[in-house]
């Protein structure tokens, strides 16, 4: 019960402080936020795969693309911030679905590989199908439109702290609503899918089914994800598909945990943190950066999560008890 | 008495060897059924084929008069076949409240319910709660069962096997690696569910003096064959199940 109630004091504290932020942080610190927790809803949807059901993603950043993309059309001929990333939803949700079909038939690294190979695919769409996407070019000038119903009330999201209440509100309640999922029925059963597909079947699982949806929820969360960036960047371009980007959400969900449910988070947000400290230094950030991330995930089995609540959180409790 | 499954001339082979060669047999409800056999009898193979999780090459299976041959795993335990496996199989990093929670959230159809919260669900609870006190689980409710002991999870494994509410369950040496008391209390279990109609047992096993001691009816499998088939009685006078079986153990 207690642990619960500071559960509870920790993510108020945190909810305040992010709507407190505008006020004393600069643009800047706003940008990383925002990035940080685009990359948190991405991260999520790809760990309801990988530390509820089971399944290891390669292709993501595929349907992160879709959503941002979508988002990014929409956007362009009606300027509504809602109706852009709505679209941007819906249309990773589709994309998840049709090839969801495909790959939930395979398990392990046969899913693996084929979610790898769609999300190219959708990378070399990106880059080719140059009368939608505007191929190397991208598509530009997507302007950060407002929100609101025509004719009823209009929010300006032009200036950064506008936008940035935007994706805090937005994400805030992806974050919310998974949070909310994990606990039904629905994710236990992905759970079980996970520990053992045979006993699943056979406690009257119809598993397949499971598992494409599993694959449209995560790929709705990416699309989601995706469609935050097109507004804030005002551009997008096909790297976002690339598969070095599928790679960003399996990193910070295995550096804070696929066992905990908010060690995406944790990690998304040291994996900016990390970022902006090293690109100080050197151009050649990533290697930096990837012989730390080696070095976090060999050292703190299980994530950064977990560690604190073995390690940390006791330690700090025998100080307070010998303390007071 | 009512026939719950009957198959017609079952065949499987893996190579060349013949895990079930032209097995027609037939079930019915409410009679204990043992199935024997020395080793490689193709036992295992044939349950598997019963409940979907191999498919024979030729023959065809009906459960109460429909043709279930094609059907998938799971859409046979909707409709009432169940099992339990040789070398266990449960879900290791759930807790053993949630491992049974899942059958009997699929057979509820809640399994779809994305917003609503299992913990507070009392249907599901009180479920759970019945099958952890049939098979004596209740003081490890909250413990994971990839912890538990061997024979608890196989206790759990029958648990998860019935919650399903088969009307034909199979098991598959259900009390191989339980100890002596957890053994009684099982076959117990499945003599009182047994004798009041709930479900209809079909058991693979070795202990003899379980088998014969607790079924209805013996079925003798050799080399994928039926050898004899009927009650202990007759099982245990047959002259061919006995040079089977003192053929393998005596030499």
């Amino acid at each position: 019960m207690e642990r619960k109630a500071q559960g509870y004091l920790f993510t108020w504290i945190l909810i305040a402080f992010l709507l407190a932020l505008p006020f004393f942080g600069g643009q800047y610190v706003l940008y990383m936020v925002i990035q940080i927790l685009i990359l948190s809803v991405f991260a999520l949807g790809f760990n309801l795969l990988l530390g509820y059901t089971g399944l290891l993603s390669f292709g993501q950043a595929g349907f992160f693309a879709v959503g941002a993309y979508a988002s990014a059309k929409v956007l362009l001929v009606f300027p509504s911030l809602i109706l852009g990333v709505g679209a941007g939803v819906l249309a990773g949700a589709l994309a998840a679905a049709i090839l969801g079909v495909l790959c939930v038939r395979h398990t392990r690294i046969y899913f693996s590989m084929l979610t790898l190979s769609f999300g190219m695919m959708i990378y070399s769409l990106a880059w080719k199908w140059r009368e939608v996407t505007g191929g190397d070019d991208g598509l530009v000038g997507i302007p950060r439109a407002p929100m609101g119903i025509p004719g009823i009330f209009q929010l300006d999201m032009s200036p950064m702290s506008h936008y940035y209440y935007f994706v805090v509100v937005v994400c805030l309640g992806a974050i919310f609503l998974l949070r909310r999922m994990v606990q039904s029925p629905f994710v236990l059963i992905l759970k079980g899918i996970r520990d053992s597909e045979t006993r699943a079947s056979f406690a009257g699982i119809p598993v397949r089914r499971y598992k494409l949806l599993a694959f449209i929820v995560a790929g709705a969360y990416a699309a989601l994800a995706g469609s935050l960036l097109p507004p804030l960047e005002n551009t997008v371009t096909p790297p976002i598909a690339h598969w070095t980007h599928s790679a960003e959400p399996v990193m910070v969900t295995l550096l804070g945990g696929i066992y905990s449910f908010y060690g995406p988070i944790v990690g998304s947000f040291f994996f900016y943190i990390l970022k902006d400290v090293i690109v100080r230094f050197t151009q050649y950030w990533l290697i930096c950066f990837g012989a730390i991330i080696v070095f976090l995930v060999l050292a703190f089995r299980g994530g950064l999560v977990v560690f604190y609540e073995e390690r940390i959180l006791p330690w700090l409790r025998g100080r307070i008890t010998k303390g007071g | 008495m009512a026939e719950l499954l009957r198959t017609e001339g079952i065949r499987k082979f893996f190579g060349v060897v013949s895990a079930a060669n032209n097995v027609s047999l037939s079930f019915q409800e409410g009679v204990l059924t043992s199935i024997i056999g020395p080793n490689g009898a193709g036992k295992t193979t044939f349950i598997n084929i019963l409940t979907g999780h191999v498919k024979p090459d030729s023959g065809k299976i009906f459960f109460k008069g429909q043709d279930i041959t094609d059907l998938p795993v799971h859409s046979r335990v909707q409709k009432g076949i169940s099992r339990s496996f040789q070398i266990g199989d449960i879900f290791p990093k759930l807790t053993v409240k949630e491992n049974l929670a899942i059958p009997v959230i699929a057979k509820k159809g809640k399994g779809m319910s994305f917003l609503s919260q299992v913990e507070k669900d009392r249907e599901v609870g009180e479920r759970v709660q019945d099958l952890m006190r049939t098979v004596g689980l209740e003081d490890k409710a909250n413990m994971e069962a990839g912890f538990l002991s061997h024979g608890d999870q196989r206790l759990l494994e029958i648990a998860l096997a019935m919650a399903s509410e088969p009307s034909l369950l199979f098991l598959d040496e259900p009390t191989a690696g339980m100890n002596p008391v957890e053994r009684v209390r099982i076959l117990e279990q499945i003599r009182k569910l047994s004798q009041d109609r709930s479900m209809t047992f079909v058991i693979v096993e070795h202990d003899m003096d379980i088998v014969f001691a607790l079924s209805d009816r013996i079925v003798v499998l050799h080399r994928g064959a039926v050898v004899a088939d009927g009650r202990p009685q007759e099982i245990r006078e047959n002259d061919q199940v006995k040079e089977i079986y003192l053929g393998e153990e005596v030499l």
